[in-house]
């Protein structure tokens, strides 16, 4: 065979190369081989094909036995509605537990306009929950793309944590972090430290008010930006 | 010419890249046989014909490709720490304003942990700390709150491990880093020895950080660039070396120890990294290899080391800009060998314009025009501004009046951008077309680069776009 044809033939063979990796990404994208439901990866699933494929990857909620029956059982399924740069937008019904991808996947992968980069595939989901994949450069309608239902969107990125930055430990915060918290200046804050050293841990929230110059005001203010650690 | 015998190094730097882009998106090892694949692809499109005993180079190199990005893949995919209390000794290694509160880099022995604090507190570089407080993962500490800027990946690319929530911060008493110290006494003298315009350009070229309101006229004239340290200034500084130091025994000794200490000084930025390394490559190729380093080989090797070193520098623009535009320069010296620095010029500021547009939503139209005045302009400018600030530094008496003289001079640009904006006020937003453009001139450089010639060029730019499509 001459150098030409070799060089042809070294072309084609890096573009195969190339159509390989196209395939194997666009096939495999978003899908880990851990986890539920389906731990397979392979060519989209919707959540009951998956499930009849193979049943024991959802784990069952099973009472457990000397429990009381009457206690209220978690849903056997969540009911999720996903909308925007997927396959199949819509209602979806995955395991109790699940993760954004795990719904993702039920809904046929993501769409190529998906702004992957923008969503947290690992988020947590819970019953009722609306997610929403969003478009590359897609401005947020509102402010979130998991929303519990009937509730305030949470965070605009795609995940459960909050939008506002971890509550502050009161017990525990120094007086910088606890100035992040509103209404409370260089002068509360370090209060706050010195009450907390001259009289023990604060017991509750409540208790802030022990300090000159929180009241119920302020404390209902603050009262989501804090915990009480001991 | 075939990639494997110009540049061997850059498959295995693009092979590692696909991989770590992949991590969060497929598995390790699927991702690991997409980089080696795409390295295959890459050597494949760019060979005419395989010398003999390519062979076993080739397998060496896909070797390279695998068995690196396995150990890149695990450390970013790493599990992260836990949460658990640290008490002991710290020492400020950073710091820099973060909304209303002050991002400071502790180095303590549990690694770089990262605080936040009062914006009042005078926490300065070097200052020794003792410490007593939490260590939080970063991804807890500061969650991602969206957009396209991802603080926890930011700060792994600055080296930092876990966050830290402080109970007691106190100054130890003992004395600080004289590295930290010593920038913090030169920032001090550029802060008040110097007018606003000059002060804003020396504090970025001598120490790395940025005056608000200069970074603000480089960003709306699309050349911030200039603000950040990179190859053009330890290219500047090298070059101004060499000249210096000609004749002298140790040349090249001196040289990297002074470009070095240049870089550690201006607070060892990714891209000034990069840049050193790759300066340090071609300084010593000859003595080491025996045969002068290929620039974008060089590029290549000096990519993949920092990425060994710290492999969340991948998802730092700094280092990606700079990776991008030394490839384009390099390459397009090849091509053009230096006749049309127009050219160059537009073919940097194409290939960045993806990347750049992403990051910071848009790029300036008028950043094409203005980059192509400022290069030689500032690689000018910044030397002289240099010199001509010492005297007023030193509070030399009548030191000042040079320091004005520059002022005058940094005014006159500041008119002559704002002008070329005015005429030019358009601003580029991302989208998916330029992208696609950025990442075909960036693959169609580097196939000219590596010698692949036109056709063959021309087949690994639309390649270089398709990646671009599946990778974003």
């Amino acid at each position: 065979m001459d150098d030409r044809k070799k060089g042809v033939l070294f072309l084609c063979g890096g573009i195969l190369c190339f159509a390989l990796v196209w395939g194997l990404v666009r096939g495999f994208s978003g899908r880990w081989p851990w986890g539920t439901p389906t731990g397979v990866a392979g060519p989209s699933w919707s959540i009951r094909e998956s499930m009849k494929a193979s049943p024991d990857a959802l784990p069952q909620p099973q009472p457990e036995s000397g429990k009381d029956v009457l206690t209220e059982t978690p849903p056997e399924r969540w009911v999720i509605y996903l909308t925007g740069e997927v396959a199949r937008p819509g209602i979806l019904e995955v395991a109790p537990g699940s993760r954004l991808y795990e719904a993702v996947e039920a809904a046929g992968g993501l769409t190529s306009m998906a702004d992957k980069e923008g969503i947290n595939l690992a988020a947590k989901l819970s019953d009722g929950v609306h997610a929403h994949i969003p478009r590359v450069g897609e401005k947020p309608a509102s402010e979130g793309n998991l929303t519990p239902a009937g509730k305030e969107p949470l965070s605009r990125k795609g995940d459960l944590s909050p939008a506002s930055p971890a509550p502050i430990d009161i017990n525990h915060a120094a007086a910088e972090e606890l100035e992040a918290l509103p209404g409370i200046g260089p002068k509360l804050a370090r209060q706050i430290v010195e009450d907390r050293t001259a009289n023990g841990p604060f017991r509750a929230r409540e208790d802030l008010m022990r300090v000159k110059g929180i009241g119920q005001a302020k404390l209902e203010r603050i009262k989501e930006m804090i915990v009480v650690r001991p | 010419m075939n990639p494997l015998a110009s540049a061997p190094c850059l498959p295995v730097f693009a092979g590692w890249c696909a991989a770590l882009s992949l991590s969060s998106h497929v598995p390790s090892i699927l991702a690991v046989l997409v980089g080696t694949l795409l390295s295959t692809a890459l050597l494949l499109i760019g060979t005419r014909r395989i010398p003999p005993g390519s062979g076993l180079y080739l397998s060496l190199t896909l070797l390279l490709v695998a068995v690196p990005a396995i150990f890149l893949l695990a450390r970013v995919q790493g599990t992260p720490p836990v949460s658990k209390k640290y008490e002991g000794e710290a020492t400020v290694v950073s710091e820099r304003s973060w909304g209303f509160r002050r991002a400071v880099v502790l180095d303590t022995a549990e690694g770089r942990s990262l605080c936040l604090a009062s914006a009042e507190k005078p926490l300065l570089e070097g200052t020794e700390l003792r410490v007593k407080g939490t260590l939080i993962p970063l991804e807890q500490f500061l969650p991602n709150r969206g957009g396209s800027f991802n603080a926890p990946l930011f700060w792994r690319g600055k080296g930092v491990k876990q966050g830290f929530r402080p109970e007691e911060m106190t100054p130890s008493g003992k004395p600080g880093a004289w590295l930290g110290s010593w920038r913090t006494f030169l920032r001090k003298r550029l802060l008040f020895c110097l007018p606003p315009l000059l002060r804003g350009h020396l504090l970025a070229a001598w120490t790395g950080e940025r005056d608000p309101e200069v970074a603000d006229l480089h960003r709306h004239w699309g050349t911030s660039h200039l603000l950040a340290v990179s190859g053009f200034h330890v290219g500047i500084l090298a070059t101004l070396l060499l000249w210096c130091l000609h004749g002298f025994r140790f040349k090249l000794l001196w040289s990297s120890a002074i470009l070095w200490s240049y870089v550690f000084l201006t607070g060892g930025a990714a891209s000034a990294c990069r840049a050193m390394t790759m300066i340090q490559l071609v300084l010593l190729g000859p003595m080491l290899a025996g045969r002068p380093s290929s620039p974008v080989n060089s590029v290549s090797v000096a990519g993949g080391l920092l990425l060994l070193f710290n492999p969340w520098l991948f998802w730092d623009i700094g280092w990606r800009l700079s990776i991008i535009s030394a490839l384009v320069l390099c390459s397009s010296g090849r091509v053009l060998t230096g006749r049309n620095a127009v050219v160059t010029g537009f073919a940097i500021w194409l290939a960045t314009a993806g990347e750049a547009s992403r990051a910071f939503e848009s790029v300036p139209i008028a950043g094409l025009f203005m980059n192509l005045l400022a290069l030689p302009a500032f690689s000018i400018l910044l030397p002289v501004a240099s010199i001509a600030a010492l005297p007023a530094l030193a509070g030399i008496p009548g030191g000042g009046i040079l320091a004005l003289g520059m002022e005058t001079v940094f005014e006159s640009w500041t008119a002559l951008g704002n002008g070329v904006c005015a005429l030019l006020p358009w601003q580029i937003p991302y989208n998916p077309l330029i992208g696609s453009l950025s990442a075909g001139m960036l693959g169609g450089a580097v196939g000219l680069g590596v010698g692949m010639g036109w056709k063959r060029a021309i087949v690994m730019s639309v390649l270089t776009v398709l990646c671009g499509l599946l990778f974003r």
